[in-house]
């Protein structure tokens, strides 16, 4: 933590596991990256306090958390007053052992995405790979909002079983 | 649970009514394991967002920008990260967050590469000794004053269509439709026109007065108002343009930016390099990379347009007929001629089509070509110039009158008649013709050669002709 060189290797290291920990949390996805970067910036002004005998991932994601429940108390929009109950229920789960960042997740992504029907790969590419919102989705499927989101609700499901069966069968 | 609740919460936390919180608030208090199961949902859309989008595969270059903005004010100095007053003015430095360096980088990879130098370079501004209105600032940086066609906003995730007298604020992004236009107004009225297809991003900085419009693609009109020194910044993927004042066009394209001026200076100063013009009233300057910069005056400029290139398919007939004049003509009918690309000949090194010779000793005097192309708003044509390899002579008509001759004797021209003797230039030789635009039409034109051989035991004959038009164009910037 000396150097701002191994600074950014921990960042490297740590990224993945610190914006899944705030997405875990319930925070809009556009937002978590603006969150993730707040959390390395306010360890950073503080990385002199760090006790020796703590590893860095669990301050950053005690950091994390903090910086997150001040984020929905901060903010004015209707839904957070709600968000930051649920952020603080969902910072109560165990934590899940492994975090899909490895390359074998995103190899087996890709190709979980190519076994998907066409119209759920045009569903996939207009809401994460072109980042449309649900409503944007909506009229360029004809689709009402509420069938979108159930229809991204269940193919992610699938996504998710199939990346988690091809990653292992990978490893 | 409610499986639409779950959905919607991942889809969009906004459409979840505070009922539908509250329940499932309620419902994860009592359930640990939908609790665990739900951050595996977030954690696996945010896995999924972060391997397929492309502005979130940047954190780390972000956030190793973010720790280099933290590094002691000296170090900082070091960098070329300055925006500084050529008048002789206290420099203020430009300290780009991350957050809007990664909006910066939505649109392609060339923007995000831009992007990333943008966080090391600045831009000089310009003073106006006789600025004197001050700026409103606050999150709403400009009115919708006019809109035609279809354009949308996009705040977030949320998106709608522009509307007259809706506030533009710091982070909204603008996306103008194939037919659309919008013009904003600014307090100070300033005026910014967003023309077809124009998509733009609209920021300020964090403690700073600047008010920054980011063309990400199209063209953008600014009439700016005289401004406080660094009030008024407008971006490309390629640029930054400092303004007071003025009146100027700002076009991005792939791989060019163009900003034109027609009232006062424009610093223009290109991201990859630093290179950096000032562009004055009645120029222009299209920035690429690695090109000079160089303004030029707003008017008429020269384009080369090709017509027939070498290489190009050509009717011909090869049976050492004498085809009289009628051939020549545009509306003679060469169906029945056989097609060849060019070069023609025979006996020749490079020919692509081996046209027939005839018997030894007793070539086919003439070989007679034809080529048909498309040519409009010739009323633009300055010039026209052919470049060409014959051997020996040839004779060329456009529309059925004859535009040059080279090789040739003068005077009347049969089939019969042979080329001129030799007298300069070798077999390889790229002769030059102009012709007299006046010649084409709009539409279809016909370009007929006759091709001589020079004697009769002669081995061997060869053309390949191409066609360039000069034509005036005035570039649209306004």
């Amino acid at each position: 933590m000396e150097t701002p060189l191994n600074f950014e290797k921990l960042v490297e290291e740590t990224g993945p596991q610190i914006r899944a920990y705030i997405a875990g949390m319930g925070v809009p996805v556009d937002d978590v990256d603006d969150l993730a970067q707040e959390v390395y910036v306010s360890f950073y002004k503080s990385k002199e306090k760090l006790p020796q005998d703590v590893l860095p991932i669990r301050w950053l994601k005690g950091v994390a958390k903090n910086i997150c429940m001040n984020h929905f108390r901060k903010a004015r929009r209707r839904a957070d007053k709600h968000l930051e109950v649920i952020a603080e229920l969902l910072s109560q789960v165990e934590e899940t052992q492994e975090q899909p960042h490895a390359d074998q997740h995103s190899k087996a992504l890709q190709r979980c995405i190519q076994e998907l029907n066409e119209k759920n790969q045009k569903l996939i590419s207009l809401r994460y790979v072109e980042g449309h919102p649900t409503e944007t989705v909506a009229k360029l499927m004809e689709l009402t909002d509420a069938a979108v989101r159930v229809m991204l609700f269940r193919v992610r499901g699938v996504l998710r079983n199939c990346v988690e069966t091809k990653a292992q069968g990978a490893s | 649970m409610n499986e639409e609740i779950l959905a919607k919460f991942l889809g969009d936390r906004e459409s979840l009514s505070d009922n539908e919180y509250i329940q499932l608030s309620e419902t994860l208090k009592n359930d640990v394991a939908l609790r665990k199961s739900l951050q595996q949902e977030l954690v696996f859309e945010e896995f999924l967002s972060r391997s397929l989008s492309f502005d979130r595969r940047n954190f780390g270059a972000q956030m190793a920008q973010r720790l280099r903005d933290l590094e002691p004010q000296p170090k900082l100095k070091l960098q070329p990260r300055e925006v500084r007053f050529p008048l002789g003015q206290q420099p203020l430095v430009r300290l780009r967050t991350t957050r809007q360096h990664r909006r910066d980088q939505t649109n392609s990879g060339v923007l995000a590469l831009a992007a990333c130098v943008a966080l090391l370079l600045g831009a000089y501004f310009l003073l106006s000794k006789n600025s004197s209105l001050s700026v409103v600032y606050s999150s709403t940086v400009a009115k919708v004053e006019s809109v035609a066609g279809k354009a949308e906003w996009a705040r977030g995730e949320k998106r709608g269509e522009i509307k007259v007298g809706e506030e533009v604020s710091v982070d909204d992004t603008i996306e103008v439709a194939e037919n659309g236009q919008v013009t904003l107004v600014y307090p100070d009225q300033s005026k910014i026109e967003l023309r077809p297809r124009a998509k733009v991003a609209f920021r300020s900085q964090d403690n700073a007065r600047e008010k920054i419009v980011f063309l990400k693609e199209g063209r953008l009109i600014a009439q700016i108002s005289k401004q406080k020194a660094g009030a008024f910044a407008l971006e490309s993927p390629h640029a930054l343009v400092k303004v007071i004042g003025t009146h100027f066009s700002l076009t991005q394209s792939a791989d060019e930016t163009q900003v034109a001026v027609k009232e006062g200076i424009v610093s223009l100063q290109r991201i990859s390099d630093s290179a950096e013009i000032q562009v004055t009233e009645g120029q222009y300057v299209s920035m690429k990379e690695n090109q000079p910069l160089e303004s030029k005056a707003l008017g008429p400029v020269m384009k080369e347009l090709k017509l027939v290139s070498l290489g190009s398919e050509w009717k011909y007939l090869d049976n050492g007929s004498n085809q009289g004049t009628s051939w020549r003509e545009s509306t003679f009918n060469d169906e029945i001629w056989v097609q060849g690309k060019a070069p023609l000949g025979y006996g020749h090194g490079g020919v692509a089509t081996e046209v027939k010779s005839g018997p030894q000793n007793k070539k086919h005097i003439t070989t007679y070509l034809r080529k048909s192309f498309s040519v409009s708003e010739v009323k633009n044509f300055r010039s026209i110039q052919a470049k060409f390899i014959r051997d020996d002579g040839v004779v060329v008509y456009v529309n059925g009158v004859e535009a040059f001759r080279s090789g040739m004797p003068s005077g009347e021209i049969s089939s019969a008649t042979s080329a001129a003797p030799r007298t300069s230039g070798g077999e390889s030789t790229v002769y030059e013709a102009s012709v007299n635009a006046e010649l084409l039409r709009d539409g279809e034109n016909i370009l007929a050669v006759e091709l001589h051989q020079s004697r009769g035991s002669s081995s061997d004959i060869f053309l390949d002709l191409e066609l360039t038009a000069s034509i005036e164009e005035n570039p649209d910037f306004f």
